[in-house]
């Protein structure tokens, strides 16, 4: 698969804020929002001028094993989060197929 | 003292009309108007405000609920909804210019499916009737907060309430399926259903734990879960909260699942054991019950497990139950604690959630600021979910005592949202923590939920003076209705 000419992958949340701040303002801006891209296969293609990738947003904010609590970013991948969790013998109780290991998205 | 917005003289005005156009609607009898009558209704668990509604009307069906939210609309008349009146928060306390629509008519179980693991009832139902009713085949309904015996299933929907044994099953979100909701002019929805997940918006989750602000729920599919076998507690004393308090946190990060994990400090051990002589340590500052499920082999593998886990912290006394005896005996302290707290002083109950690595530090900084008013403070709570709850002693005929108790309340709230925590983990706010919302949101966001509450209710008529700061939403309201 290769990225659409104009796909921005911005790396904080401002910056995800900023171009949804953009497209909202202008006339004909539609923006299709991918995350690892792993079901783009199917349906019919996004019409849209932009593409917003949160794949950059890929980092985990807050672990409290003790507390199973955790603060994963969107574009976090299912593998690279059990990875992490397999490290306190943990799992996720929901289990997102990802029929292409490693690029599924939170 | 907690404001309530001006009640309006032309709606109070009105109140004969009124009266007559809902005798239309449900029969003579359940239509309540004179002053003594109207008494029962003035207040609910926060009993130190009260204030008798207009009228209280009690419907049997959703079709009544339904025509009198539409009267109420059409007449310009505010609704509180109610079901047992048992909030601790205020969330179903009236305004002298609203109509109570009590629930506790709406009491019929509409449908029992084994299969597929549902209930189906009206909302007026209280919540161990609703265990009551599936008992007899081996089923219960998970969530159990202390009021069980008298709190309608309506009440635990508008407060998302909780209980001992949520940290295993989950509050009342993780349990309800759906419901049927009469909206603000009358319409009746159905959201959800008998399946774990539904297509489009998660409405449920939104209703859900929203305090009546979005509807009058009045019918509910209920998820039930098999009884276990058995269930036993262990005990566990300790030198310091501080490292009860990390025993809590090793507990849940080894991946065991107590049905229930309850903390008591030292003022909460003390007043107990006087009162129930359930052989508790007095050396200790903090005990711990944790409590497991299963058949016997299950419970003895588990609870072994949870003492290995508890050991390195080195309790000062471990005691594991063999037998019902000795686990009635364990509870026995914590059951009665309330109550031995009752017979001392009048208490408040609050409600907050802190993470668990935060507990030990609030717990200290609690004792500090009850010192700096003077007032006593014990500790009996959920530990497993982080849910406190500080009881508050104070003196109910001293107003300057129970002001008193009203401000370290709200200290002791705002130390919980400071320490990444929240106001509220099963209460809900009402009017006890409207005006702290804006400690724990910044108008903007507040504005936001408030325009979440336009779009079910656009002029207001539910359960007014309730979770929103009155700063925010009295000119908010004004707006809407002159618009």
């Amino acid at each position: 698969m290769t990225d659409a000419p104009d796909t921005d992958a911005p790396d904080t949340e401002e910056g995800v804020a900023a171009i949804v701040r953009e497209a909202a303002s202008s006339v004909a801006m539609p923006l299709e929002i991918t995350g690892g891209g792993t079901r783009l296969g199917l349906g019919r293609p996004v019409q849209a001028a932009r593409t917003l990738s949160l794949a950059a947003l890929d980092g985990v904010t807050l672990y409290e094993p003790g507390e199973l609590t955790l603060v994963a970013q969107a574009g976090m991948t299912v593998k690279a989060l059990g990875d992490l969790l397999d490290g306190e013998n943990q799992q996720l109780t929901f289990e997102p197929a990802d029929h292409q290991i490693g690029r599924a998205h939170v | 003292m907690i404001e309530m917005p001006v009640p309006d003289r032309r709606i109070i005005a009105k109140q004969g009309d009124l009266a007559a156009a809902l005798r239309r609607i449900v029969p003579a009898e359940q239509v309540i108007h004179t002053a003594e009558e109207l008494k029962a209704y003035e207040c609910d668990g926060l009993n130190a405000y009260r204030q008798p509604p207009l009228l209280v009307v009690l419907p049997d069906t959703t079709d009544q609920v339904s025509r009198i939210v539409k009267l109420c609309a059409a007449e310009g008349v505010p609704i509180v909804a109610r079901g047992s009146g048992t909030s601790l928060a205020g969330g179903s306390l009236p305004t002298a210019d609203a109509v109570v629509l009590g629930l506790s008519r709406m009491k019929d179980v509409v449908d029992v499916d084994y299969g597929n693991r549902t209930i189906r009832v009206q909302t007026g139902i209280t919540n161990l009737a609703v265990t009551g009713e599936v008992q007899p085949d081996g089923f219960f309904y998970a969530p159990d907060p202390s009021s069980q015996l008298a709190c309608a299933i309506g009440g635990n929907i508008a407060m998302n309430s909780g209980g001992a044994h949520c940290l295993k099953y989950g509050v009342t979100t993780n349990n309800l399926l759906g419901v049927t909701m009469v909206m603000a002019d009358g319409e009746v929805v159905e959201f959800g259903g008998a399946h774990l997940d539904a297509g489009g918006y998660d409405f449920l989750s939104l209703i859900c734990g929203s305090e009546g602000q979005l509807g009058i729920c009045t019918e509910a599919t209920l998820k039930i879960l098999p009884i276990a076998e058995g269930a036993r507690p262990m005990l566990f004393g300790f030198d310091t909260n501080e490292v009860a308090g990390e025993a809590v946190a090793a507990i849940i990060r080894a991946g065991l699942s107590p049905v229930a994990l309850e903390f008591m400090d030292k003022p909460a051990i003390t007043v107990s054991e006087n009162f129930a002589k359930a052989g508790y340590p007095l050396d200790v500052e903090a005990l711990l019950i944790v409590e497991v499920e299963g058949s016997d082999a299950e419970i003895d593998e588990q609870l072994t497990r949870i003492e290995n886990v508890v050991t390195p912290f080195g309790p000062s006394t471990v005691k594991r139950s063999g037998n019902d005896i000795e686990s009635a005996k364990i509870w026995a302290g914590r059951k009665a604690a309330f109550g031995a707290i009752g017979q001392l002083a009048d208490y408040i109950c609050l409600d907050g959630c802190v993470p668990l690595s935060q507990l030990p530090d609030v717990l200290k900084q609690t004792a500090e600021l009850a010192e700096k008013y003077g007032l006593k403070v014990a500790n009996v709570f959920h530990a497993g979910d982080g849910n406190l709850h500080p009881l508050i002693m104070y003196e109910a005929n001293d107003p300057d005592s129970a002001r008193k108790a009203e401000e370290l309340g709200a200290d002791l709230l705002r130390l919980c949202v400071e320490k990444d925590g929240c106001l509220t983990g099963e209460h809900g706010v009402g009017i006890e923590k409207r005006e702290l919302m804006l400690t724990q949101f910044n108008e903007r966001e507040l504005r936001q939920q408030m325009a979440i509450k336009d779009v079910f209710d656009p002029e207001w008529m539910l359960n007014p003076a309730k979770v929103f700061p009155l700063s925010l939403s009295t000119p908010h309201v004004e707006d809407r209705r002159a618009a």
